[in-house]
């Protein structure tokens, strides 16, 4: 008698649960195809003021207050790519009690940023994720201030349209308006913006720069030293002949002896071992439009032009496979 | 009666949780998805500095219904230097592709600007397919498809 009520109770159950299961099932995949429609992840919501304390490596205290956070897909002039993000900080407000020139500068990569890009995009915290190292942090209308220790008052110490991280490059790119004001009274600006590079302690402008109000060409502003007054200038030309906008500079044998550049919060390797597993479909998407929105990528990690058209010499349909070591089908 | 207890508890785990992993999250991006285009390039393999590509694109439906694309975009790098060397420059080109079906488009792209006017150089021509969506009023060419073509310079 107990038997077949409890077999009859367990009946219901199980076609109760099998109904639930295809509502959960069909009302996921429809969000999905919603999302798939239209662009609806290319924007997320915004947030509004946010403020973020951190230390620097050399323990000074860094305040940063964000305006709006958002999320968006990367895009080259009107093309959207919704494989690869964007999280964007907007009117960007940093203030650094102390600290050195190059240092703070330093601090502002991916791997410093992401915590706070986080609150938009939490997978930045998860590496295992393949898209986190397509995806980049912009930093819009930003304005760095400094407590020297030595004025009472903060003083402006960069002001800049943009400043672009993302996980795998090696550079920061800044972009429209930059102005850095060194102590006591050294300026150097651009109304094109610059590249940083964390190995050279140097912003390279591709397009030329203002110096203490003289017009400089094209070249490489270091900034080691520059507090102490020793100011070392390096033309672009004699240091990289074909260098361009987002192109990076590998570091020279005598930096990577001084500890080399800053390290990345994904690794190039580890980048390629979650990518290797993927559809060479897949892959070739990836890559191509990878390629597209960071041109200087392969320079940056090293991959030679031996690793890429190696086993084959291949011109033609570009084969993404040799990109990464290996051929997945 | 602990048993029929517990039972209840896994098989309600598994009813709410397996239709979620098969369904995967709405949220997260896969790579290949929202990619509904495969496209097959056919062109020259050396180039002079101050010639143009041409390339004859075969433009494949992944999608098992029709599907529009509005713009196709070149934009040629070197991978070696990381050098910008052309574009991105956008050809209006609106088809719709029948289910798993293909269409052909011929692109004429070049000349490229003096960072190229060396022999020898390989460089990559980043092709990609877009489709316009439009959200709040704005429309957006979004990435659909995308491929890869090598050539060499030559003098």
């Amino acid at each position: 008698m107990k038997k077949p009520r409890l077999r009859k109770l367990f009946l219901e159950y199980v076609l109760l649960g099998i109904a639930v299961f295809f509502s959960i099932y069909v009302v996921s995949k429809c969000i999905q195809y919603e999302c798939r429609q239209s662009p609806c992840n290319s924007f997320s919501p915004a947030m509004m003021g946010v403020s973020y304390d951190t230390v620097l490596p050399g323990g000074h205290r860094v305040a940063i207050k964000v305006e709006k956070m958002s999320v968006r897909d990367q895009r080259i002039e009107d093309t959207v790519f919704s494989l690869f993000k964007e999280v964007v900080l907007s009117k960007v407000n940093v203030t650094i009690n102390g600290g050195d020139t190059a240092e703070i500068l330093n601090w502002a990569t991916m791997e410093n940023l992401a915590p706070l890009a986080a609150y938009m995009l939490p997978e930045l915290l998860d590496q295992n994720r393949i898209y986190l190292a397509g995806t980049k942090i912009l930093l819009e209308d930003m304005e760095v201030s400094l407590y020297s220790g030595e004025k009472p008052d903060r003083e402006t110490w960069l002001v800049a349209d943009s400043l672009s991280v993302g996980a795998l490059s090696d550079t920061a790119v800044f972009t429209g308006r930059l102005d850095l004001r060194f102590k006591p009274s050294e300026h150097v600006c651009s109304s094109t913006g610059g590249i940083w590079s964390p190995s050279e302690s140097a912003i390279r402008f591709p397009t030329g720069y203002s110096h203490n109000g003289r017009l400089e060409n094209e070249g490489t502003f270091t900034i080691s030293n520059r507090e102490n007054g020793n100011i070392k200038m390096a033309q672009l030309r004699e240091a990289m002949p074909e260098a361009s906008f987002e192109s990076g500079n590998p570091p020279s044998s005598n930096q990577l002896l001084q500890g080399g550049p800053k390290q990345r919060l994904i690794a190039g390797k580890e980048f390629y071992n979650n990518i290797s597993h993927l559809k060479k479909e897949q892959i070739g998407n990836f890559v191509w439009q990878f390629l597209a929105l960071n041109p200087g990528i392969l320079q940056q990690q090293r991959i030679t032009p031996f690793q890429i058209l190696m086993p084959n010499f291949k011109v033609g349909a570009f084969d993404p496979g040799p990109f990464f070591g290996s051929n997945p089908n | 009666m602990k048993n029929a207890m517990l039972t209840k508890v896994l098989l309600t785990t598994v009813f709410i949780l397996l239709p979620l992993v098969l369904s995967g999250s709405a949220g997260a991006v896969v790579l290949g998805e929202q990619m509904y285009f495969k496209i097959a390039a056919n062109g020259p393999l050396s180039v002079s500095e101050s010639g143009t590509v041409k390339l004859n694109l075969e433009i494949i439906n992944k999608e098992s219904v029709s599907m529009s694309f509005s713009s196709i975009t070149v934009i040629v790098i070197d991978p070696f230097t990381g050098d910008r060397v052309f574009g991105p420059q956008t050809f209006s080109s609106a088809k719709t592709v029948p289910a798993s079906g293909a269409v052909g488009v011929n692109i004429t792209f070049g000349p490229f600007n003096s960072v190229i006017s060396t022999k020898n150089k390989t460089l990559a021509a980043i092709i990609t397919i877009q489709d316009t969506e439009s959200l709040g009023g704005t429309k957006y060419s979004v990435v659909r498809g995308s491929t890869g073509w090598g050539f060499v310079t030559t003098q």
